[in-house]
C-alpha cells in the first residue's frame, strides 16, 4: 500500500461533501422536528384546571344554599344563588367561549334541588343536588363537560333512658355523615316532648370519638316512668348545615 | 466506472460519518430548554393548583369572609416554592378590589408574570362570590 498524500488523493472529496450535505439535512430535520414539537398546543390541560375550580366553585354554592335553607332560609335560594355564580364565571371567562347551564332536580323527593328528610326514627339528611353542563371553545380547542354535585349531611341516632328517681338519665348515640363518609359536628341542640311542649336541655355532656360518632348524655325533668320518651335531635356540622331527627325512646 | 475505481476516499466518508454522529449524539445529549410558552403554562397550572387546594375544604372563602389577608397571604407563601413571587387581588363580585394591602411576598423578580383568576364562593349560609387575581414569576 502506498503513501497517502493530501495533495495526490483528491478522488473522495465530492462523496465527502455529500456526506456532510446529508448529515447538516440531518441535523436540519432533527431541530425542525424539536421545534415544532414544542409549539403544540397544551390548553386543554389548563382548561381542564379551569372546570376544576368551577366544580370547586359549584359545590360550595351548594353547601351554602343548603346551609342557608337548613337553617329557616328561602327554600328556592339554591337557584337564585347559582344564577349568580353563572354570572360571575361566564363574567370572567376571557380565554374561551364558554356557556354553561344547570339544572336542579325535582325529582326523587327533591324539590328545587333540595331534599329536606327529617324522620321520626333518629334518621335525618339534609341534601342538595343540581346536574351541570359546561362547554367551552377557543381558537385552539373545545371541551364538553356534564357532572351531578350531590351534598349530603346525614344523621342517625339511637338512645335509651334509665329512670333516676323522679328524672330520667337519657344516653344518645350520633353518627353524623357528610357525603356517606364521616363528618365532626359543630353543635347539637336537642329537646325532649313534655306534654305538648318541647323542652330545651341547655348543656348535655357531649363526647366526640373524632370519628364523626358522638355520645350525648343529659338529665330530663320530672316525668311519669312509663311514659316514652320523644326526642329532637338538631345537629349543625362543621360546614353549617343542619340535620335533624326525632327518636322516641324506651327504658332500660 | 471512474466511481467504481476511485477507491481511495472511503476513510475520508467514514470518517465524515462518524463526525456527524458524534454531532447528533452531542445534540441529542444536550438539555432540551423549555420554552417561556410552557414555563408560564406551568406557572399557570401551579397558581390554580394551589387556589384549588386552599379552597377544597373551604378555608380559602373562610379567610377571605374574614378578611383575614395576611393569614391568607402566609397561606399562599407556604404553598409556593420559595423562589417564586406572588401578588393576590381579591375582588368581589362586581370586581371592586377587597384587600386594603397588598397581598404579596416582595417585589416581582422577573418581567415574565402570569396572572390566573379564581372564582371562590363562600359555603357559609350567607351566599357570596369573590374573584380572586393570583400573579406568579420565578426568577428567569
Amino acid at each position: 500500500m502506498g503513501k497517502r498524500s493530501f495533495k495526490s488523493d483528491k478522488k473522495g472529496q465530492v462523496i465527502i461533501i455529500t456526506a456532510l450535505l446529508i448529515s447538516v439535512l440531518f441535523l436540519s430535520t432533527a431541530l425542525y422536528v424539536i421545534e415544532v414539537a414544542k409549539e403544540v398546543p397544551i390548553v386543554n390541560a389548563n382548561q381542564s384546571d379551569v372546570f376544576s375550580g368551577y366544580k370547586q366553585s359549584a359545590t360550595s354554592t351548594l353547601i351554602s344554599a343548603l346551609a342557608n335553607a337548613t337553617n329557616g332560609g328561602n327554600p328556592n335560594v339554591l337557584g337564585i344563588d347559582l344564577a349568580e355564580l353563572k354570572t360571575v364565571i361566564l363574567t370572567n371567562s376571557y380565554k374561551a367561549l364558554l356557556t354553561m347551564d344547570f339544572s336542579t332536580l325535582n325529582s326523587s323527593g327533591y324539590n328545587n334541588g333540595f331534599l329536606i328528610s327529617w324522620g321520626a326514627n333518629g334518621e335525618g339528611s339534609s341534601s342538595a343536588c343540581v346536574s351541570f353542563v359546561f362547554a367551552s371553545s377557543s381558537p385552539s380547542s373545545s371541551s364538553d363537560l356534564e357532572y351531578t354535585l350531590n351534598v349530603t349531611s346525614t344523621i342517625n341516632f339511637r338512645g335509651n333512658y334509665q329512670q333516676i328517681d323522679g328524672t330520667k338519665q337519657v344516653n344518645l348515640t350520633v353518627n353524623i355523615l357528610n357525603e356517606d363518609r364521616a363528618a365532626l359536628a359543630q353543635n347539637f341542640t336537642i329537646s325532649y316532648q313534655n306534654g305538648p311542649d318541647w323542652t330545651k336541655i341547655n348543656s348535655p355532656t357531649t363526647t366526640s370519638f373524632g370519628n364523626g360518632t358522638y355520645t350525648l348524655t343529659f338529665m330530663t325533668g320530672a316525668s311519669p316512668p312509663s311514659e316514652p320518651l320523644v326526642i329532637s335531635l338538631l345537629c349543625q356540622d362543621q360546614r353549617g348545615i343542619s340535620t335533624g331527627a326525632n327518636l322516641t325512646c324506651t327504658g332500660t | 466506472m471512474r466511481l467504481l475505481k476511485n477507491k481511495k476516499g472511503q476513510v475520508r466518508v467514514i470518517e465524515a460519518f462518524f463526525a456527524s454522529m458524534l454531532i447528533l449524539s452531542c445534540l441529542a445529549l444536550i438539555p432540551t430548554q423549555s420554552s417561556p410558552k410552557t414555563s408560564a403554562l406551568n406557572l399557570a397550572w401551579k397558581a390554580q393548583n394551589v387556589l384549588l387546594t386552599l379552597d377544597s375544604d373551604g378555608h380559602l372563602a373562610n379567610l377571605v369572609d374574614n378578611h383575614e389577608w395576611t393569614k391568607l397571604g402566609k397561606c399562599i407563601e407556604s404553598s409556593l416554592p420559595l423562589t417564586t413571587w406572588f401578588n393576590l387581588t381579591v375582588f368581589d363580585k362586581n370586581l371592586n378590589i377587597l384587600n386594603d394591602f397588598s397581598i404579596s411576598n416582595g417585589g416581582s423578580i422577573s418581567d415574565r408574570i402570569i396572572s390566573v383568576d379564581y372564582i371562590c364562593v363562600s359555603q357559609s349560609s350567607t351566599f357570596a362570590v369573590y374573584v380572586l387575581q393570583l400573579q406568579l414569576s420565578v426568577m428567569d
